[in-house]
């Protein structure tokens, strides 16, 4: 902790050295460090103005207000970040990984490297900001000083987002779009109301966007790596099993954490922000559509064929076709495979989960657990665990190309999708509304094609 | 003799749509480079198959290193490698591929992966999926030998490749038999290579073993393999 923190103020030093001798910098430093005197965010209630931006409170357009607050947020952060960290390192070799590849070779770590950027943006902050405090009448300078904090604390997750760090300027623009987005929703959320709650709202989301540029930076140095000696590099030979389960795990956490989390957060902000929530249904669909399309690559191979060409002109996945040749069963490729998948349909459940329980607390104002319990969301949530084993034996049995087997668990997955709504709508209308005997023939259908989507897929992941 | 065999069939028979593959008895001792030649539909492909344990074989039908390589696919396989033209590969950058196989393998090679890249003209940061067919083949090739295995098994490793392409195939194929302890078997329809580079034939045609032997025996040195294969009825 203490050489990253001597690390960060080394660094910082360097930096201010650096834009003292570049005049222009030094000056755009100056002046957005200035702007922030008219434009800074701080607490805001829920229902008050966008972030208590000063001077935009008295916009009488609340989208205008909305605009402007959206605009500047994102602005700010990148051109002091981009223009602090560009004094060392040249403002446009971001995106060509050039700064994040020098890391190595440099004494300064990446965690120093960010927090000295940081360091040097609130230094030109506080400077300005102090300077003008002597202008200010007494009684104003106490929640000026107040107004300075708190902006810096919304400030810094975006402001992480553009550390040159990560190095990838369609990484860092994404990243600190989320980011404002994911503030927006806390500060409708009524985090942002007073010190603790923004306070915690600052660190979590910047603990989050440190991951992501660690994250980052080791998939850069990883593909330069494989871009300059990729060849030589060996990695440890475990047994294959150990090797191979430890793929499934990490490699499509290393290949696609990003797209997983931003689909995630972004799945979040449209749950939780009310004035996005009417194309929640829209937009849930497609990142469910993504995620599921990013899942079905594990190892960066489809799991499922999408074509019926090649000599063995089956539906048969390239996955585990591709590694058939290596030193692993059958039954361990596709045992592996099925856990994947079911290991991923299961957080797909639990994430969709957490977020309608989580929406159902803003709406009623305390925790909503008991949704999960009773109620009409409990009638979607425990019957939607079925899919879990099933999506996987139809995953399993297309993966090893087995016709039969998933045609016949393609087909009563689908009847699970379909048949219990259309049958729980006629036996209604039969019935009557009171009968138990809709829901009972419902419950049998979903039992059976669950059985059947589930249940004879296993016989693949036997022994041979 | 057995024991020093490194594959050996006795009683091979393989039925699948109507085909059937039967190869009474055969087997492959270190250091041979063994051409399987035959018309298409001949059974080349399900023998190879069936002896890197890709394709369910009973008993001891099919030994290799004198295991059951459908059984024991896992010890056979550490030391067997396959390359087959259709053959999928994992959608990554060649060196992140090369990267992802090598923690696979004990015996990983990256002297010889660094040489056999130069050798294919490949480079590592290309894309796998952006490879022409000819590229593919050679990094298939790459990823098969990459690991010195004991034997290499080659399923058409010819196809889409230039001339410097074969050339630069056939060469390193006698580089692995340069190692007495190793063996190759090659199929493909490039007869002259196969003439060249082939110590002993197994010749199919449809499923049954034609001829079995030493090359120069077999073809005689008044004809070509291809002459050769049309006076046997096996030249499709």
């Amino acid at each position: 902790m203490t050489s990253n923190w001597n690390a960060a103020f080394t660094h910082a030093r360097v930096l201010l050295v650096s834009l003292f001798r570049r005049p222009a910098s030094f000056v755009i430093m100056l002046i957005v460090a200035g702007a922030t005197a008219l434009i800074w965010p701080g607490l805001a209630a829920p229902g008050g103005p966008w972030f208590g931006i000063r001077g935009l409170g008295a916009m009488e357009a609340p989208l205008l207000a909305l605009f402007v607050g959206l605009v500047y947020l994102y602005l700010w952060p990148m051109v002091t970040g981009l223009r602090a960290a560009g004094g060392a390192a040249g403002l446009f070799s971001v995106g060509d990984g050039n700064v994040a590849l020098a890391l190595p070779a440099l004494p300064i770590g990446p965690k120093g490297r960010m927090a000295g950027e940081i360091l040097v943006v609130y230094g030109f902050v506080a400077a300005v900001r102090g300077l003008t405090l002597p202008f200010l009448a007494s009684a104003d300078r106490a929640a000026y000083a107040a107004d300075t904090l708190s902006g810096a604390l919304v400030m810094l997750p975006i402001l992480l987002c553009w550390a040159k760090a990560t190095g990838n300027f369609d990484v860092q623009s994404g990243m600190a779009f989320v980011v404002i987005l994911l503030e927006l929703g806390a500060q409708k959320a009524g985090l942002l109301a007073g010190w603790w709650g923004l306070v915690f709202v600052s660190l979590v989301l910047s603990a989050v966007v440190l991951w992501f540029n660690a994250a980052s930076l080791r998939k850069l140095r990883m593909s330069w790596r494989e871009e300059t000696s990729g060849a030589s590099r060996v990695r440890p030979a475990l047994e294959p099993v150990a090797r191979y389960r430890r793929d499934l795990v990490l490699m499509p956490l290393r290949r696609y954490g990003f797209v997983y989390l931003g689909m995630t957060c972004l799945g979040a902000v449209m749950m939780l922000v009310p004035a996005l929530s009417r194309w929640m249904v829209l937009v849930g669909m497609v990142l469910s559509f993504l995620v599921v399309l990013v899942l079905l690559r594990p190892l960066g191979s489809n799991l499922l064929g999408w074509s019926l060409k090649g000599r063995r002109g089956t539906q048969r996945g390239d996955l585990y076709r591709a590694l058939s040749v290596l030193p692993l069963k059958r039954e361990t490729i596709l045992r592996g495979i099925y856990a994947y998948t079911a290991a991923a349909a299961a957080a797909i459940w639990f994430v969709a989960v957490v977020l309608v329980v989580l929406r159902l607390s803003l709406k009623t104002g305390s925790p909503a657990w008991s949704a999960l319990w009773t109620g009409d969301f409990s009638a979607f949530a425990w019957p939607a665990l079925l899919f879990i084993p099933c999506a996987a034996g139809f995953i399993v049995a297309t993966a090893a190309g087995h016709r039969a087997l998933y045609i016949a668990s393609g087909s009563a997955l689908l009847a699970m999708l379909i048949l219990p709504t259309m049958v729980l709508n006629f036996l209604d209308v039969i019935y009557g509304k009171g009968s138990i005997v809709p829901g009972a023939v419902t419950l049998v259908i979903l039992s059976v094609a669950a059985l059947t989507a589930s249940i004879p897929p296993l016989t693949l992941l036997r022994r041979t | 003799m057995a024991g020093t065999e490194l594959v050996r069939i006795d009683g091979l028979k393989i039925r699948r749509n109507g085909f059937t593959l039967d190869v009474p008895e055969w087997a492959m001792r270190p250091g041979e480079v063994v051409g399987l030649v035959g018309p298409n539909g001949a059974g080349k492909t399900t023998l190879l198959e069936a002896v890197a344990g890709l394709r369910r074989t009973k008993g001891s039908e099919v030994q290799v290193f004198g295991l059951n390589p459908w059984r024991d696919p896992a010890r056979v396989r550490s030391s067997l490698g396959f390359m087959s033209d259709d053959m999928p590969l994992l959608d990554l950058r060649i060196g992140g591929l090369l990267n992802t196989l090598s923690g696979y393998y004990k015996t990983w090679d990256p002297a010889l992966v660094e040489d056999l890249l130069e050798r294919f003209k490949l480079d590592p940061r290309e894309k796998v999926y952006r490879l022409s067919k000819g590229q593919g083949t050679r990094i298939r090739l790459i990823t098969a030998m990459a690991f010195r295995p004991k034997v290499l098994l080659l399923d058409e490793p010819a196809t889409g490749l230039d001339v410097a392409g074969r050339r630069s195939l056939l060469e390193s194929v006698l580089d692995v038999v340069r190692d007495p302890s190793r063996s190759v078997v090659v199929s493909s329809h490039m007869l002259a290579d196969v003439e060249r580079i082939a110590d002993r034939l197994l010749v199919l045609n449809r499923g049954s073993v034609v001829k079995e032997g030493a090359t120069d025996e077999l073809i005689g040195e008044s004809r070509t393999l291809e002459e050769a294969l049309v006076a046997w009825g096996a030249a499709g």
